[in-house]
């Protein structure tokens, strides 16, 4: 399988703190990649880097390109999607209108037109449609974002990623506040959306969907990564014991 | 500023002024007790601005609270006026001001004793902050209200005791510097510019800091006074007014970052844009009845039509700007003005035609707007309107102000627009049926093209971005949205939008003067089109009705003969709209409307409410 998302050597620091400490990671096409660690290891820093939203040392490259030069927005048009932990939708947009936005492209002329002739353009209709059937949200489509669930909001943020039709999506913590059918019905998903060549990174503190779905598992712990590997083997490795499985499982 | 307006009066006719009434006390009050009344003035104005104003607005988005200052500032400037009439009064010296020689040159006393003064009230300030219960409470309500609440302290009490504090030591300054400086309503509201520069060098934080870059602010602004009396290609005037944006910039540049960081506090939500459905088919019925409406009024009540339908173009301005993209503007008169005088320039200097003259000239307001745009790439919410207001003054000093470019006292001529051998123009050859149906007819039709154009935008893939960087910026970033982009445009667009405005104006007026476009007018504007609905082109129009010189300032004026309050009335007004209705007038009365609507149909048919409550947004 290609590598579509190449981390080497990321560090990250805040002031003093080194919350990323020289990781490397790799995304296969078709692949879902799961990234655990306790609270505070640095799995939403490793994200916000990736996507360019803080200062970083190391590179990142995505299907070989790369993305060090670019702004947030301009990685997020070369193909990286994320959600956010908090989901941060538009919560004053409809739901339609919240995957439209990363749907359309913008280009010089956009403005002169939308002037005179509004509505949706290009193909991005069609791409928001077939986000809103994946994400089972069809009948949402007019409901303003804040008028939802928590469950239904955090739908909609895997919505808006994929209405982009990215090449790598970075999930933050998308199963947190659903229930374990739920959570059940996302892990399906996301096996689906890696089923048709995209890379996904799947960040969670649930074990039983990252070990129960993902390919392969990183375990970071303060900014390290401390195992990388099938599951199983994470499971066994007495280092993430340690860190990890024995004050979570609990 | 009513603090100094106060002691004043005490101490030059000992009268105690209240809301309404004058109490004498004696020819002339003595130093001391006119300085205890005017603190406690100031307390108490302090106070009400608290529990009146900002305590309800504490969980308002920051957009109302600035607008809510805004209009505090213009209510008390208006009240001011009221009370005390417009002229510049002298006042005796109240510090000691002979002459001292400091390194070979000569200074009044009153200066150093200003100067030390300023240190000392910092000096307490720092102590008081830092070693008292008051002040490690207040900046821990400041970190968390819900954390402070929690130990025990009430933020609105908090909020309160400083509120007071601010009063209390602006009005002592104000009295202070009243022999100094001119006592006038406008210098004195706008000493609040350099103010704030300072205090967001020291990021808002910092005493220290804060009042040296006040010190430093103040003398450089006095030594280019001096300078541009010196060097004759320097501009004459207004390089110290125009300082304060520079250092905002310098400050903002060294500090401000593209994209909020993770941690920012979640804002509280703007007034919904709600998406208008059938532009096309409002217009198609409103425009043939407005045309109708202007044909058949005349004189007074056409002028005030003319200047709603002009002041719904710069609301609609700040639909885009500030409804749209969520960005403050204190600064849109000083666009229109430079599209106004610009036109001047083109269409009476250059003898440029008529539809291109306005256009460039608008376009040239829309470059100035892309340049007052670049700061808001790095500063968002409240800094952003001290950088706007800023520049609105330092283009009010250094272009409006500058004789040579508007003509000093005399104005600019705009000449009349003329298109195919039509006149277009507002004047009359027989006097009596001013203002002419045509140029009405002309506004009307300028403002329906622009107000299609806004409401296409929130239809369309670009007003979908603006929404999303209003919304949230960092997961608009992350949806592929150029965020610095989307504000820039934003800017650009309703700089032109603005300018459009300015030429209009310069149409009307046939001869512009700097003043038409000052900053009080665009604070003015602000405030119109918040009270209007600053998000929805609904929203606009009612603005412009509401405006200064509009509808229904004339029927206050003709009807009940309250025009004076004009002023005062849209000030309460909007502190009333930021309160109960943040949408808005229009947004209110869709709402009405919609829910009375609804009502009907729940009375008719189950079916049918529910697919009223599916498309009625
Ligand atoms: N903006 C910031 N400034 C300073 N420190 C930060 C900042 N953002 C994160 N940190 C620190 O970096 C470390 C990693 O944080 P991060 O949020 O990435 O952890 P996480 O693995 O996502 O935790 P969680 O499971 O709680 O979401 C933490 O110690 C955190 O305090
Ligand atoms: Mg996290």
């Amino acid at each position: 399988m290609s590598v579509l998302l190449e981390v080497r050597g990321l560090t990250v620091r805040f002031g003093g703190v080194v919350a990323l400490d020289g990781v490397d990671l790799d995304v296969e096409a078709g692949s879902l990649v799961g990234l655990i660690g306790p609270n505070g290891a640095g799995k939403t820093t490793l994200i916000d880097a990736v996507c360019g939203f803080v200062p970083c040392s190391g590179t990142v490259a995505l299907a070989g390109a790369p993305l060090h030069a670019l702004a947030p927005h301009e990685r997020a048009r070369a193909g990286l999607a994320r959600t956010f932990q908090s989901l941060e939708l538009f919560d004053d947009l409809t739901v339609r209108e919240n995957l439209l936005v990363p749907a359309e492209r913008d280009r010089w002329w956009s403005i002169g037109r939308d002037l005179v002739r509004p509505g949706e353009h290009d193909e991005a209709g069609a791409a928001v449609d077939q986000a809103l059937v994946t994400t089972g949200l069809v009948e949402r489509g007019e409901r303003l974002a804040i008028e939802l669930s928590s469950h239904e909001r955090g739908l909609v943020a895997l919505a808006r990623a994929l209405a982009g039709r990215p090449r790598v999506l970075l999930l933050d913590e998308p199963g947190a506040g659903l229930d374990d059918a739920a959570r059940a019905s996302l892990g399906e998903r996301l096996r689906v959306l890696a089923g048709t060549g995209m890379g996904v990174l799947l960040v969670d503190h649930d074990m039983t969907l990252v070990l129960g779905t993902c390919d392969r598992v990183t375990v970071l712990d303060v900014g390290r990564v401390i195992a990388q590997g099938q599951p199983e083997e994470v499971r066994s490795d007495p280092a993430v014991v340690e860190a990890y499985l024995g004050s979570a499982t609990t | 500023m009513v603090a100094t307006y106060v002691f004043v009066e005490l101490r030059q006719h000992g009268d105690l002024v209240l809301p309404g009434a004058r109490l004498n006390l004696g020819s002339s009050v003595g130093f001391v007790p006119a300085l205890a009344l005017t603190v406690v003035a100031a307390t108490v104005v302090g106070l009400l601005a608290q529990v009146l104003v900002f305590g309800p607005l504490r969980a308002a988005p920051p957009l109302a609270r600035v607008v809510a200052a805004v209009e505090l500032m213009i209510a008390l400037q208006a009240a001011v006026v009221l009370g005390f009439g417009t002229g510049p009064r002298a006042v005796a010296p109240i510090l000691p001001n002979q002459p001292v020689h400091v390194l070979g040159a000569t200074l009044a006393r009153d200066r150093l004793w200003l100067g030390a003064l300023v240190v000392v009230a910092a000096v307490v300030l720092g102590a008081v902050y830092r070693r008292t219960t008051f002040g490690l409470a207040t900046r821990a309500a400041s970190e968390s209200e819900t954390g402070a609440a929690l130990l025990g302290w009430s933020p609105a009490g908090l909020a309160a005791g400083n509120w007071v504090i601010a009063a209390v030591l602006a009005g002592l300054a104000g009295v202070l510097v009243s022999p100094v400086t001119a006592l006038d309503p406008s210098t004195y509201t706008l000493l609040v510019v350099p103010a704030l520069a300072a205090a967001l060098v020291g990021r808002l934080t910092s005493f220290p800091v804060t009042v040296a870059a006040g010190l430093a602010l103040g003398m450089t602004q006095s030594e280019l006074t001096h300078l541009a009396a010196t060097f004759k290609w320097l501009p004459r005037l207004g390089l110290g007014d125009a300082l304060p944006f520079v250092v905002v910039v310098v400050a903002i540049a060294v500090t401000g970052s593209r994209l909020p960081s993770r941690s920012a506090a979640a804002q509280a939500r703007l007034p919904a844009a709600a998406r208008p459905r059938h532009p096309t088919r409002a217009a198609l019925v409103l425009v043939p009845a407005a045309a109708i409406v202007l044909a058949l009024v005349h004189g007074g009540w056409r002028v005030a039509l003319v200047t709603s339908m002009t002041g719904a173009v710069v609301c609609l301005s700040l639909v885009v700007l500030t409804g749209y993209v969520g960005q403050l503007s204190l600064a849109q008169m000083a666009f229109a003005g430079v599209a106004g005088f610009t036109l001047s320039r083109l269409a009476q200097g250059a003898g440029v035609p008529f539809p291109l003259a306005p256009l460039v000239a608008a376009v040239g307001a829309a470059a100035l707007g892309l340049l007052v745009g670049i700061p808001a790439l790095r500063v968002r919410g409240v800094n952003l309107a001290v950088v706007t207001l800023a520049a609105g003054v330092a283009v009010e000093a250094l272009v409006f102000r500058n004789p040579s470019y508007t003509g000093g006292l005399k104005g600019s001529v705009v000449p009349e627009p003329r298109l195919f051998g039509l006149d277009l123009g507002i004047r009359v050859r027989h006097p009596g049926q001013y203002p002419r149906l045509g140029f009405a007819l002309l506004v009307l039709g300028v403002l329906v093209l622009l107000a299609l154009a806004v409401a296409n935008l929130r239809r369309s893939a670009s007003g979908r971005r603006m929404l999303a960087v209003r919304a949230n910026e960092r997961a608009a970033a992350a949806a592929g949205v150029d965020t610095g982009g989307v504000k820039l445009l934003a800017f650009a667009l309703s700089a032109f939008l603005a300018g459009v405005a300015g030429t209009l104006a310069g149409y009307q007026q046939g001869r512009l003067s700097f003043d038409s476009f000052g900053v009080f007018v665009s604070l003015g504007f602000l405030a119109y089109a918040y009270l209007g609905g600053i998000a929805t082109v609904g929203g606009a129009l009612v603005g412009g009705v509401l405006v200064g010189g509009g509808v229904a300032s004339t029927a206050l004026d003709r009807w009940l003969g309250l025009g004076r309050f004009h002023l005062l009335l849209s000030g309460v007004g909007l502190v009333a709209v930021a309160l109960l209705v943040p949408e808005g007038i229009a947004g209110a009365a869709t709402r009405a409307v919609k829910a009375n609507s609804r009502g009907r149909a729940r009375t008719a048919s189950v079916a049918t409410t529910a697919d009223a409550a599916g498309t009625g947004r």
